[in-house]
């Protein structure tokens, strides 16, 4: 079953003169439980239209369904309860919280989904486990390593149980052992049924997903 | 749940800058006094509903004045003991009843005096005065007798109801005369030790005295005991004349002084009386009493301020007590020392303080924001709305803003209290309200208008 599509989006940026046209028509359909690899050349609008499928960024033109049913891209609401409860975001710098502990970065997304302390509590250090880094819960984002972060980062994306991880280049800060040790992960992520779409300049990490779709110019090219 | 959230965040983000924001409720102390200050300086305050409720005198405002008894009663007594006191504290009276910026009257409607019963039992039959018996406060009408002693005579006096004004007061409520006259600028002008205290007498006595009968009258003061005067009827009040229930004990608006012996205060007492004990006695009992049950109210195009700092000149120049003026604020009080150079130099930093405070608020809401922008594009991206990131800003912001207003209070409370003049202060809250909503609107506008997207890509 399609988990979401969009279709024939067009988004661009800045004033007339100096407009940027960084979407004009791409589409994507992923299924449910599906790995897709994005990928394309540096400005070809991977990015934004990531940022549109995590419901960040409004489009100009197209449409997106999620599991079937039209996201009303104008209600800001639904854009939120979107965020909150389906996708799992994970970018380069990791977008860690520099003042509080991990705990309580990986902790953020089922605050905003008012789930009991406990079940937080049970949930944060179960994710962490996954990713080996419980013994790290009391510390600060700068006191990890870079891959430590990134998994930091997942545990935050995975612990809301999302059914999609969106991923913007999440090996791009890694060294190539780290890389090998996130991909792993996601890979399991993958197995346990949460689709994935990964932006990424990797081959390696493309050559991992079941599909890649290519970006030029902000449409759809043939792979 | 979510107001766990409002409370993390904001406790991370309070802690997070904690100087700067140390600095603007320092800033934000320093703001708020001046504040509340000059604005009570400038804010008129209220007049005094219980003469202003009587029709007579309810075309003008009247601000209550006190003598201002930093000092004890003792000490004003002295004043006029010592060499010149006497005519210090004349003069300083005279000059603020003759001022061309307010009238001053006085009202004193509770304090009785005491006569001799031998002449009382005379003129009306031994007992048959009851009703002038000043028994209101009394357990019983025996207390209303006493044993005194004028100039080493000794006999029983009885205390009857009597009730003083000036000669201003006088004049401003015209009560009608049925015989002889009322208080005039001769007759309550004193020239020599012969000069007697003129009196005007009640209905009741019409009939019993007559004008231009003489005795001794005891009038109480405040710090004296020897306060007796030679007293002659000048008139008669008619029936049913009245004055304000000002002053005094009396809880009525209006007072019927068919009962009563109206005496002067504040008399024109142009010698210096022989000894000590009589100077101070017409000190305490004309001057002191007199602008201690006393009111103002402004000529045209005079400020109250004006009307304060000039008694206080006159009280500086004369070297006696200041006045109190009750109705006043803390702000005219802290201020009255000062000149009006210096009082609009202060306006102007007061008001030049109040902009850059709330330039710095704006400008350290906008740097907070700024440097919270990737925080709050990670608190979007995974889930949050915008509820949950303005409402820890504008509760960080009360946070701050809350114990400057209780440091003020406490500050300003004892002042507050005097004046009964919270006013200012309520004033300054409800601006800080508006700026407050003023910055919420503005903040939460700011943040709507940014795509999380945009957010997103600004790196550390
Ligand atoms: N917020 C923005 N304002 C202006 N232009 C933008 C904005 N976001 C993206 N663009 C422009 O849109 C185009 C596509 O950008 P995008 O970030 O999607 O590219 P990308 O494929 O992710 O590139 P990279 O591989 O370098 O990350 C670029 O030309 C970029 O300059
Ligand atoms: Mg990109």
């Amino acid at each position: 079953m399609t988990l979401l599509e969009v279709r024939d989006v067009h988004k661009s940026f800045g004033k007339k003169d100096v407009r940027v046209h960084a979407l004009q028509g791409a589409s994507v359909a992923v299924e449910e439980g599906e790995m897709v690899a994005v990928m394309g050349k540096s400005g070809s609008g991977k990015s934004t239209l990531l940022n549109i499928l995590g419901g960040l960024t409004k489009m100009e033109e197209g449409e997106y369904l999620y599991r079937g049913k039209r996201l009303n891209l104008e209600n800001g609401r639904e854009l939120i309860r979107h965020r909150r409860y389906e996708i799992g975001f994970i970018v380069q710098y990791f977008a860690l919280i520099e003042d509080i502990t991990v705990f309580d970065n990986v902790a953020l997304p089922l605050r905003y989904q008012r789930i009991p302390k406990r079940e937080i509590r049970e949930r944060v250090m179960s994710a962490l486990k996954e990713l080996g880094i419980e013994e790290k819960e009391k510390a600060y984002p700068n006191e990890l390593s870079g891959g430590q972060q990134q998994r930091v980062a997942i545990a935050r994306a995975v612990v809301k149980r999302p059914s999609l991880i969106l991923a913007d280049e999440p090996t791009g800060a890694l060294d190539e052992g780290t890389e090998a040790e996130v991909l792993s992960i996601f890979k399991k992520l993958n197995d346990s049924g949460i689709a994935m779409v990964i932006v990424t300049h990797d081959s390696k990490v493309a050559d991992a997903c079941k599909r890649t779709i290519l970006l030029k110019d902000g449409k759809n090219a043939s792979v | 749940m979510r107001i766990g959230i409002i409370i993390k965040e904001t406790g991370r983000s309070l802690s997070r800058y904690i100087y700067v924001n140390l600095l603007l409720m320092v800033q934000f102390i320093i703001c708020l006094f001046l504040l509340i200050t000059m604005l009570t300086f400038y804010i008129e305050i209220g007049d005094n509903e219980s003469l202003t409720q009587i029709e007579k005198f309810d075309t003008e405002k009247w601000y209550t004045v006190r003598v201002d008894f930093d000092m004890s009663m003792s000490n004003v007594t002295e004043i006029a003991r010592e060499g010149d006191g006497f005519v210090r504290a004349r003069d300083f009276y005279r000059e603020i009843t003759r001022n061309e910026l307010f009238r001053q009257i006085s009202f004193r409607a509770g304090q009785g005096v005491y006569l001799d019963v031998a002449l009382l039992d005379g003129r009306f039959g031994k007992g048959q005065y009851d009703d002038l018996l000043n028994s209101d406060g009394a357990s019983s009408k025996e207390a209303c007798y006493a044993e005194l002693e004028d100039n080493g005579k000794a006999f029983t006096g009885a205390y009857l109801r009597s009730a003083q004004m000036n000669l201003a007061a006088f004049e401003l409520l015209s009560p009608k005369i049925a015989e002889g006259e009322g208080f005039t600028g001769e007759n309550t002008t004193l020239v020599s030790e012969e000069s007697p205290m003129p009196v005007l007498l009640g209905h009741s006595y019409q009939g019993v005295f007559q004008v231009g009968d003489t005795f001794r009258l005891l009038l109480p003061v405040m710090a004296t005991a020897e306060a007796f005067y030679n007293a002659k009827v000048v008139g008669f009040l008619e029936e049913d004349s009245w004055m304000p229930a000002y002053g005094g004990g009396v809880a009525e608006e209006i007072l019927f002084l068919d009962d009563y012996i109206l005496c002067p205060v504040g008399m024109d007492i142009q010698y210096v009386p022989e000894g000590q004990e009589e100077r101070a006695k017409i000190v305490s009992g004309q001057y002191t009493d007199s602008l201690f049950y006393s009111c103002i109210s402004l000529y045209p195009g005079v400020s109250y301020s004006q009307a304060i700092i000039r008694a206080h000149e006159l009280s500086e120049q004369y070297d006696v007590y200041d006045l109190l003026f009750t109705s006043t604020s803390f702000g005219m009080e802290l201020l009255k020392n000062e000149t009006e150079t210096t009082i609009a130099m202060i306006t102007v930093l007061t008001g030049a303080m109040v902009c850059f405070t709330i330039f710095c608020l704006v400008s350290a809401s906008l740097n907070k924001i700024q440097k919270n922008l990737r925080t709050y594009a990670v608190y979007l991206v995974n889930g949050s709305g915008l509820y949950p990131i303005i409402m820890p800003f504008l509760l960080e912001m009360f946070l701050l803003l809350l114990p400057c207003m209780g440091i003020n209070f406490l500050l300003l409370r004892k002042k507050m209290y005097l004046s009964q003049n919270y006013m200012p202060f309520g004033a300054v809250i409800f601006m800080a309200v508006l700026i407050f909503c003023a910055m919420a609107v503005f903040i939460t506008v700011k943040l709507k208008g940014m795509e999380t997207e945009e957010l997103m890509r600004r790196k550390e």
